[in-house]
């Protein structure tokens, strides 16, 4: 028994590393330079296990999509591809030895502590990952027993999947996760899924560094004091029901979400394509690891559109005042130019491409999949009938989300992001922490209008997905709290108190190009202009 | 807070500013060539009733200092510190020796009692008036820094801080629990997969990682089951697997219309939950699943045993192979589902705790 964790748990984590590595080239690839070297250090760090993931998910997705089964010819290609590329990854990250050491050398001895903090914290979850089990209930019922079938049969043409009377807890799930895990039993041989958690803990691990990377923006000397602060998070590293290491898919499509809006954010009429496909490709992730992802998706586009209208209200306020109708203006040094006016719907085009891809394999993979009849649509419940009667659900919502707030898994993460947003900002919000903040109150709004229109009883409902769905909204949300944190002076006066930042030169205030946007500096064509 | 001419920038009131102590400790109002001689007494801060630090090198600020406040917040943080490391070591001891499950022994209150003794010995050093080293310097220097900086924000900003602050408490006080929930997990866990029942709330309960490990040593692994019970099955579905386990309609049906009933939610809500009853009605009423009858059932999906499982219900709980032949004869020693819902396996009850269920074979 014993000697079967160890096989599980090494499996786990050379499953994780293979494809944590693979997608470093992908990032490197995608992600263009241009902002703070650490923050795009530790982007990267995180996009690569998710780039990792969708690209190995894809592959392996053609040919159920097709009806067909993985042959061994082709799984074997497929991680025969992917160990390639891990690699290649090790050849670029020894050959770019000297960048990424060079953003350790510049690391202050406050900002060293606190990066060994946050790994003592990261290293703990690993280690409880590592001796556990899959603990919750969606975990087995829905992630684990579709890992199982797929290690077992390599397809989902089957009775498992097609069969209403097979106990099989909503077979129409999208197949991400449970691919994954699949790849842990295969390689392992057994279905033991002892240390499987650790194949969560990546993801977790990767929420940190997306952290990273924006509090290394936001504001570089505090930065591992500020990841630290949001790795302190009970709920990231709890293995209750829903939580970080229980082994639920919401860690996985947080991490994907959190990507997507750090993506989202940066695209602007003349920055770089690719920040335009990168958040397509981690919204398509995330499509492929809940149903939640389309919903996100429709979401990170309105807010693109919402954002986009803004920046070019601002634009023409500009231009009015400085009584020029022509050339750059505004915040993200928009152009009023007919050259530039087509680039938003490029942008919206290169973001709905992956979207689009992963649209279509979904639909054909599970297209056929009868419903279960324990499953209700909330289609359905958009009915005038059932409308009538949710009316009453309002207040029950309301003070459930009251007490979730201040609830002790989350810290106290919540209630600071609140009582931050009451503080007077320093400098004017930037397009992309407006972007961010849009994004966020968008996610909250779906969400608990999901909850008021619910096909399934209310109370049940609140107590089993209430927490999870806070969870995916939870990374970008300490993203708007450490910039409103940083804009507001509390992250330079809680540095100067404890010593953790060196002390400010000259006025604390910064500009807003210097705390947040980067994107002017990338941004070729408005300097080309 | 207000600047003075001199570069001083103070946080008493501005009459107060203005006036000099009288009888002070004679840093009342420092200003930028008196900070070497600030530095100097450092060690004696405490000991004054008004100091002054030099905060960043143009500014020097001055506060009044409490001494009272900080004498009282000293022994206070010195006897909390003391109370938590005495609750631990006592409640481990007493606990080990009369074998008693005390909290501090059962682990449920261990981080945080831990995080106390740890942050009230940070205030008590911070706060101490006593010879200091480098490090209980360090760490008063921090806390005037705090105390300048509490008085001098608004209460938003404290607001703001004090969050944080609770933010990083809580957090720490978690992940210090951590070692001793991760243990009495696997403990619960351990003995839930060795005994079949446990008391709970006052009655028997079935273990569920108990009947598990029945299930997969009494059946084969190509074998094919039928459940009846409650939402356990979808669980017990990844459990056994490779064995395929399969529901009757009129069960999937009755498992449709109870989403508002868990003993779980029960519990927590005191029974509220199933005011949303009417939900399941409605949507159940919609749509309704195709019957199946039992014998056909079994023989179209070539059921080998029939699984029962009620955490409620101990008794009922059991595994009946359905044959190997699935004769007509043995099907029949299996009863048909009950439509009002009940189970329909009767077993004996439970003695001496022992699992009363038989297996049929």
């Amino acid at each position: 028994m014993k000697s079967d964790m160890n096989d599980s748990v090494w499996c786990t984590a050379g499953v994780l590393l293979v494809l944590w590595f693979s997608g470093y080239p992908l990032a490197r690839l995608l992600l263009p330079d241009g902002g703070r070297r650490a923050a795009d250090f530790w982007f990267r760090a995180g996009a690569s296990l998710l780039l990792g993931c969708l690209l190995f998910v894809g592959l392996l997705y053609f040919p159920l999509a097709l009806g067909a089964r993985w042959t061994t010819t082709y799984w074997t290609a497929v991680w025969a591809i992917h160990v390639g590329l891990a690699l290649a990854a090790v050849w670029l990250l020894i050959r770019d030895r000297r960048r990424w050491s060079e953003t350790c050398q510049n690391t202050t001895q406050g900002a060293l502590v606190a990066v060994v903090a946050t790994g003592i914290i990261l290293l703990s979850a690993a280690a409880v990952g590592g001796n556990l089990g899959l603990l919750g209930y969606d975990a087995r019922a829905i992630y684990g027993l579709k890992g199982k079938v797929l290690a077992e049969q390599r397809a989902v043409g089957g009775d498992d999947f097609h069969d209403v009377h097979r106990l099989h807890f909503m077979p129409g799930y999208p197949l991400l996760v449970p691919i994954l895990e699949a790849q842990v039993f295969l390689c392992s041989g057994k279905s033991n899924d002892e240390g499987l958690p650790l194949l969560f803990w990546g993801f977790l691990t990767v929420i940190a560094f997306l952290w990273a990377s924006c509090a290394a923006r936001y504001d570089p000397g505090a930065a591992g004091w500020l990841t630290f602060f949001c790795v302190l998070t009970p709920w990231l590293w709890k293995f209750s029901e829903g939580a970080g290491l229980s082994g639920s898919a919401d860690v996985v499509l947080a991490a994907y979400l959190a990507a997507a809006a750090i993506c989202a954010a940066d695209v602007s009429p003349g920055a770089d394509g690719r920040y335009a496909l990168l958040c397509g490709l981690m919204l398509a992730g995330a499509m492929g690891v809940k149903q939640e992802g389309t919903l996100w998706s429709g979401l990170v586009l309105t807010t693109l559109a919402l954002t986009r209208l803004t920046t070019r209200r601002r634009s023409r306020v500009a231009s009015r005042r400085s009584g020029s109708n022509e050339a750059c203006v505004a915040g993200k040094g928009t152009s009023l130019g007919a050259g530039l006016r087509r680039r938003p719907l490029v942008d919206f085009g290169i973001v709905l491409l992956p979207i689009l891809i992963m649209f279509v394999l979904l639909r054909l993979t599970h297209g056929s999949i009868p419903r279960s009849p324990l499953y209700r649509s909330y289609l359905a419940a958009l009915s005038w009938d059932w409308l009538t009667r949710c009316v009453g659900r309002v207040p029950q919502i309301a003070s459930f989300t009251a007490s979730e707030c201040v609830n002790n898994v989350w810290g106290f993460g919540w209630g600071a992001l609140f009582l931050s947003l009451l503080l007077k900002r320093r400098y004017p919000l930037s397009t992309e922490a407006m972007s961010l903040r849009l994004l966020t109150m968008l996610g909250a709004a779906s969400y608990l209008a999901v909850f008021v229109v619910t096909p399934y009883p209310l109370t049940y409902h609140l107590f089993t997905a209430f927490r999870r769905l806070m969870f995916h909204l939870y990374p970008v949300a300490m993203l708007v709290l450490l910039e409103q944190l940083t804009a507001t002076g509390v992250v330079a006066d809680l540095g100067r108190v404890f010593c953790f930042r060196n002390p400010p030169q000259g006025d604390t205030v910064r500009s807003p190009e210097d705390a947040t946007s980067f994107q002017r500096r990338r941004d070729s064509h408005v300097d080309a202009a | 807070m207000r600047r003075l001419p001199s570069g001083v920038c103070t946080l008493q009131s501005p009459r107060a500013a203005e006036k000099p102590r009288a009888g002070g400790g004679g840093l009342a109002a420092l200003p930028v060539r008196g900070m070497r001689r600030c530095k100097r007494r450092l060690g004696s801060l405490a000991r004054s009733s008004t100091v002054a630090l030099p905060i960043e090198a143009s500014k020097v600020i001055t506060y009044r200092n409490h001494r009272f406040v900080a004498k009282w917040m000293h022994w206070g943080a010195g006897m909390a510190a003391v109370a938590a490391v005495l609750y631990l070591c006592v409640g481990w001891a007493v606990a080990a020796q009369g074998e008693l499950s005390l909290p501090a022994r059962a682990g449920r209150h261990v981080g945080w009692p831990l995080l106390g003794a740890v942050t009230a010995g940070l205030i008590w050093a911070m706060t101490s008036a006593g010879p200091i080293g480098r490090i209980r310097r360090r760490l008063r220097r921090v806390g005037l820094r705090f105390t300048i900086l509490w008085r001098k924000a608004g209460w938003r900003r404290r607001l703001v801080i004090a969050a944080l602050i609770a933010h990083v408490l809580i957090g720490l006080g978690y992940w210090l629990e951590v070692p001793w929930t991760l243990h009495n997990v696997k403990d619960e866990l351990r003995r839930a997969s060795v005994a079949p029942v446990r008391r709970f709330r006052g009655d028997w309960a079935a273990n569920y990682p108990f009947f598990v490990r029945k299930v997969i040593a009494e059946t084969p692994p190509e074998a094919r089951i039928l459940y009846r019970g409650g939402w356990e099955g979808m669980v017990l579905s990844y459990d056994v697997f490779p064995r395929r386990v399969f529901a009757l309609p009129d069960d999937l049906q009755n498992l449709a219309g109870r989403w508002h009933k868990h003993a779980w939610l029960e519990m927590r809500t005191g029974g509220r939950s199933n005011a949303d009853a009417d939900a399941d009605l409605y949507w159940t009423a919609a749509s309704r699943f195709e019957p199946i009858p039992y014998e056909e059932f079994v023989r179209r999906y070539a059921i080998d045993y029939v699984v029962a499982f009620d955490e409620s219900r101990p008794s009922e709980c059991g595994i009946f192979p359905v044959g190997a032949a699935r004769s007509e004869e043995r099907l029949s020693e299996v009863p048909p589902p009950r439509r009002d819902g009940a189970r329909p396996f009767q077993r004996r009850a439970i003695k001496d705790g022992a699992f009363a269920t038989e297996t049929g074979s």
